[in-house]
């Protein structure tokens, strides 16, 4: 056993009573490892099959599921490379929401502050990495559920772009929109989890490959503004204005932002719960109440809405393919507020009637209908607890997204507080 | 284009309750909260719809 196996087992009940934790798993001896990251530990989210373990995804509905007869592609990648699993975290019931509290595991309580949420759906993997427990923890992103929580809990997310990371043996929400992704403590760890998630599998027909991007060519970078700036917190404005001016970014506006947001949020509530439909006909008493009601609402939702929402991606997808004519990267706030209380759930956004449920997608959403690859790199904020600024590049661009988060730690003091110094 | 959704917490409960799924109020208003988002994609396709040229 290594010692950061060792130290991370040991933090287990720490990750329980802060509702961070879904179940251990029992670990391989570390001393029989190899590769990039032998010997490192981490966690998945509740939402990965695990061979031998029921994928449950927080929801009772799926407890009693047949046991995964095999890993899931990412979980196989990571565990071949030599990482040390050791449990899985929780997250919204499903993947369905914000914020990370599920009737089966409890609230996951944000690291920098117990008394605030850590966002979701990645709640307990963003917490996870953020406490310190362990440097990488595994997470998906449909409307923003690596974004968001690792820009509450102030650590590094990484949603590639759609079809680049296999899907294969995660539980699906939204079949269209799903990412894998991840947290890590660095960037320098980022990029070596990314390396190892990033291979072909036979098994996942929606895997898409890219020419790959230059990170050493320049980069000129526009900062969404519009729809990118509304009910944004002044301590979050504050920050996205001080990283921006470290780019030299010049603002830009998206003008179907808000209507690409309002379709992202329609297909994925459509999709989400059409994938569900049968066991919500079947075991309609197991689901979290909140999530349970939602998606028997979505069920409404008539399949011509689903095929307006593709089309005002198409238009969307225009809009940004001009926009990369002009710049090489855009950037904008990942979240509007920073962490909110968590005994709270129904609050509002502050200054709007938004929930804050629905709200915390408000940035991410639109990016999600597109697809493209988003780093989110911490910052640090005046109010003491972090925030978030996503850095978004053209399908593909990755490795160039990577170096510009690596100028923007080393260039802009926030994001070295943030990211740098772990 | 169809657009069958209910106007308000109120419709949307009814609409429920049709379909086998007896929701509080309380509980329907809080999915109504969460729907404000997609009302307002409805909102913009009727926009649409209304300005479209007629034959």
């Amino acid at each position: 056993m290594t010692d950061k196996v060792e130290a991370a087992i040991a933090r287990l009940p720490e990750a329980a009573a802060n509702g961070w934790l879904a179940r251990a798993i029992e670990p391989v001896n570390p001393g029989t490892v190899t590769g990039p990251l032998a010997g490192l530990p981490w966690f998945s989210k509740d939402l990965f099959a695990v061979r031998g373990m029921t994928t449950v995804a927080a929801s009772k509905a799926l407890a009693d599921d047949p046991p995964a007869e095999r890993d899931s592609f990412a979980v196989a990648r990571l565990r071949g490379a030599g990482g040390v699993l050791i449990g899985s975290t929780n997250m919204d019931s499903l993947a369905y929401g914000f914020v990370s509290r599920t009737e089966l595991y409890g609230t996951a309580r944000n690291p920098r502050d117990p008394s605030r949420l850590c966002g979701g759906s990645s709640g307990g993997s963003a917490a996870v990495v953020a406490a310190g427990i362990v440097p990488f923890a595994l997470g998906t992103d449909t409307s923003g559920s690596i974004r968001v929580p690792a820009a509450l809990c102030g650590v590094i997310g990484v949603k590639p772009s759609l079809g680049r990371l296999s899907k294969s043996g995660v539980q699906t929400l939204s079949p269209s929109l799903d990412h894998v992704g991840f947290f890590a403590d660095t960037l320098d760890r980022a990029r070596q989890v990314y390396d190892v998630l990033d291979a072909a599998d036979p098994d996942d027909a929606d895997q898409r490959q890219f020419a790959e991007s230059d990170p050493a060519a320049p980069c000129k970078v526009g900062l969404l503004g519009g729809h990118f700036s509304n009910a944004m917190e002044p301590a979050v404005a504050e920050a996205i204005g001080e990283a921006a001016r470290a780019f030299g970014a010049e603002t830009i506006e998206a003008p179907l932002s808000t209507r690409a947001r309002a379709a992202a949020y329609t297909i994925v509530a459509a999709e989400a719960a059409r994938t569900h439909a049968e066991r919500l006909r079947t075991r309609r008493h197991l689901f979290d109440t909140a999530i349970r009601d939602r998606l028997t609402a979505a069920l409404l939702i008539p399949d011509a809405w689903i095929e307006e929402a593709r089309a005002v991606g198409t238009a969307y997808s225009a809009e940004f393919d001009a926009l990369f004519e002009r710049f090489d990267m855009l950037v904008a706030p990942t979240v509007p507020c920073l962490a909110p209380p968590a005994e709270d759930a129904l609050a509002m956004l502050p200054g709007t009637n938004i929930p804050l449920r629905a709200a915390l997608g408000l940035y991410t959403q639109p990016i999600s209908l597109l697809g493209l690859p988003v780093i989110t790199v911490p910052l640090a904020t005046s109010a003491g607890l972090p925030t978030g600024i996503q850095l978004i590049g053209p399908m593909g661009s990755e490795a160039r997204l990577f170096a510009a988060a690596a100028r923007l730690i080393e260039g802009c003091r926030i994001a070295a507080d943030a990211a740098g110094t772990r | 284009m169809d657009m069958p959704l209910p106007d308000t917490a109120e419709a949307l409960r009814a609409r429920l309750t049709e379909q086998g799924v007896a929701l509080p109020l309380e509980d329907a208003e809080a999915v109504w909260r969460d729907w404000q988002v997609i009302l307002t994609f409805r909102d913009a396709m009727r926009a649409d719809e209304a300005a479209a040229p007629r034959p």
